[in-house]
């Protein structure tokens, strides 16, 4: 061929024999089928499938009259097939049995082994399973990754010796290699898919909010925590800026911690934030860790820790066990207390007895018995605080209830000039509870009330049934609670009354908690306040 | 004339009572303690008996079993400084005549007495 000059086609079909002719289109045809397959494992993920088109390409390629994948067993170390091939009618794939003698060289060695005539092979003499198979051509070739042998491709020919060539041989390990290599990116995307669903399964566990954001600020990842807290659907936020997820309401306080996190890749470890506002208000433990890999920053993650709950229960264990302490403490007390007021109480009516006709022993002695009464009656209400008998339970209409126990207040309503308004429930709530305690905690609620309002107002009494439960609420349209006398006014003693005991809202908190119910308040000073009691149902629920 | 016996480990308590139920009309006999009570009983054998519920050594409700051990018919009236809806109830099943706190309203006292006497 002289240099820089291109033949033409024609010429060097001219110059070609038809067999070489025929040679060169088999040639192009085996090309084709190899680029074919190249192209259609790279898209597979499927191990079977995978696996079966090679099989395929190599049944097209080469005369073989049985063929069979195998694949080294993950755990067992064992080959096991996995595709089996007869091109003959009547032969089975699964019948291909393989020789140990042509395996384990190949497994050895990490080599192909072809052999024109397997029978006469010095390698497999002795080999029975040659013998007996009458195995004349074969050739079996390692499926080689990295660093392992995943398994082997193996094809025969009991028919005649010498069918498979040197060729063939290279073409064989040629669909053998990309098919080690494409099994082991499917083995890969499926390690991948396991450890991605393996990171989820911790993140969807934890009780952490959890919510990733990317470099761009597109949240790229939430769990379910997170989507309750946030009262979203995943696709409602995947992808989307994440000024849309914190902007509503109650978590605008965190938005202004996202930016320099993101911009700057500054971690954010914040004891409690409160988020919210008058309606509803949550403690979160907030979290912000910047991701990097290497140098460049990859956005945040932000845990999000709803400690609301928590802390309130601990809260309440506390005025729990400070309770409790005090109502021993208390019994002791009140006895000491009584006998002296006994004897001061007892001399004064002695006294008044003997000389009540001289008016200035008769008014001091009244005087003396007066306030020994009201240091009697404080101790009266210590008691009953400090010896809250367990309730005995029973099935009780709450209505009918409510409405005995407003009735024994009217008078004191129209005195005090308080509006009654009652919005019950319509159906019939039947509660398990203890009708005179209950009573107690109506009427400390209601005086309570009454007492808010010197000048008058509203005093609403409403029921609300749930599933298991029923809401009795309380408002008033009064003074309102301080928000910093709102977590003191269950703690005994705590007044703001000129002559209040403090311990009101003390023996209502013990009854309530006996009754297995809670007690929550909201206030607005200037405004009134809210006790809502919320009490099981008895079974049956209505009477 | 009615005879009643107070019986309160204080002093001062008894001395008051006694003054009281004295000018009253009653005769009337103090005890410190649950065995000088015993013995007082054993030999003045009072109509009535006010008693402490608690005092050290033995206390009322004990002493009060006793008192009906003795004589059912001698009205005993429990006394005392923490109410307690349970004592109370052991003490009225143990046929305790009535049940008053302190600090001791003396009218009350002085009616419940006299309650008392129209079945002496």
């Amino acid at each position: 061929m002289t240099e820089g000059k291109v033949p033409r086609e024609e010429t060097i079909v001219e110059t070609l024999g038809q067999e070489d002719l025929q040679r060169l289109l088999g040639d192009h045809q085996k090309l084709l089928i190899l680029y074919g397959f190249a192209n259609a494992v790279s898209r597979l993920l499927d191990k079977e499938k995978l696996l079966n088109e090679a099989m395929n390409v190599v049944f097209g390629l080469v005369k073989a009259e049985r063929g069979a994948i195998f694949l080294v067993d993950g755990k067992t170390g064992k080959l096991m097939p996995h595709v089996w091939r007869a091109r003959q009618a009547g032969t089975k794939g699964n019948e291909v049995i393989l020789s140990n003698a042509v395996t384990e060289l190949v497994m050895r060695e990490r080599k192909s082994v072809l052999s024109l005539d397997a029978m006469m092979d010095e390698r497999f003499k002795g080999s029975q399973s040659i013998q007996i198979q009458s195995i004349r051509s074969c050739m079996c070739v390692p499926l080689e990754s990295q660093h392992r042998t995943l398994g082997l491709l193996y094809v025969d020919s009991r028919l005649q010796a010498g069918s498979f060539s040197k060729e063939e041989l290279t073409l064989v390990s040629g669909i053998a290699n990309q098919t080690a290599v494409a099994l082991e990116n499917i083995d890969l995307v499926h390690r991948l898919s396991e450890e991605r669903k393996r990171i989820e399964g911790i993140l969807n566990a934890l009780t952490l909010a959890i919510i990733s954001i990317d470099e761009e600020g597109a949240i790229s990842f939430v769990n379910p925590q997170a989507m309750k807290l946030f009262e979203v659907t995943g696709t409602e936020c995947l992808g989307h800026p994440y000024q849309t997820f914190f902007e509503g309401g109650l978590f605008r306080a965190l938005l202004g911690l996202m930016t320099p996190a993101l911009q700057e890749g500054k971690g954010v470890t914040l004891g409690e934030v409160a988020c919210g506002d008058v309606e509803k208000s949550i403690l979160l433990q907030v979290n912000i860790i910047p991701l990097r890999e290497g140098l460049v920053r990859k956005g945040i993650l932000v845990a999000l820790d709803d400690v609301t709950e928590k802390r309130t229960l601990e809260r309440e264990m506390a005025n729990a066990e400070k309770l409790s302490a005090i109502g021993e403490m208390t019994a002791g007390l009140i006895h000491e207390i009584n006998n002296p007021l006994n004897i001061i109480s007892g001399r004064a009516q002695l006294l008044l007895f003997e000389k009540g006709e001289d008016a200035e022993v008769s008014k001091a002695a009244r005087v003396i018995r007066e306030q020994v009464d009201r240091a009697s009656s404080i101790t009266e209400k210590l008691l009953s605080f400090a010896r809250q008998r367990p309730p005995h339970l029973r099935p009780i209409s709450l209505h009918e209830l409510l409405d005995q126990f407003l009735e024994t207040l009217e008078d004191q309503f129209t005195l005090q000039q308080v509006r009654l308004e009652k919005k019950f429930e319509a159906s019939s709530p039947s509660i398990l509870g203890d009708a005179e305690q209950l009573e107690e905690v109506f009427v400390n609620l209601a005086l309570n009330a009454v007492q808010a309002m010197p000048k008058g107002g509203r005093f609403t009494v409403a029921t609300r049934q749930e599933k298991e439960t029923v809401e009795i609420s309380f408002t008033d349209t009064g003074c309102g609670i301080p928000p910093d006398h709102l977590s003191k006014i269950f703690i005994p003693f705590f007044t703001t009354k000129s002559r209040g005991t403090g311990l009101g809202l003390s023996i209502v908190h013990g009854i309530v908690d006996n009754h297995g119910g809670t007690l929550k308040i909201h206030s607005q000073v200037g405004k009134g306040s809210t006790f809502i009691l919320t009490m099981p149902l008895a079974k049956g629920g209505e009477t | 004339m009615i005879r009643i016996l107070v019986v309160d480990d204080e002093q001062e308590v008894c001395d008051f009572l006694q003054e009281f139920l004295t000018k009253k009309n009653y005769e009337v006999l103090t005890a410190t303690s649950a065995s000088s009570a015993l013995q007082c009983i054993k030999e003045a054998r009072p109509h009535m008996v006010l008693v402490d519920v608690r005092m050290p050594e033995k206390d009322g409700v004990i002493l009060l079993k006793e008192i009906k051990e003795i004589d059912r018919e001698i009205s005993v009236i429990m006394v005392t400084a923490l109410r307690d809806e349970q004592v109370a109830k052991k003490t009225l099943q143990l046929g305790a005549d009535g049940y008053i706190t302190k600090p001791i309203d003396l009218d009350y006292l002085e009616t419940n007495i006299l309650v008392k006497r129209l079945f002496l």
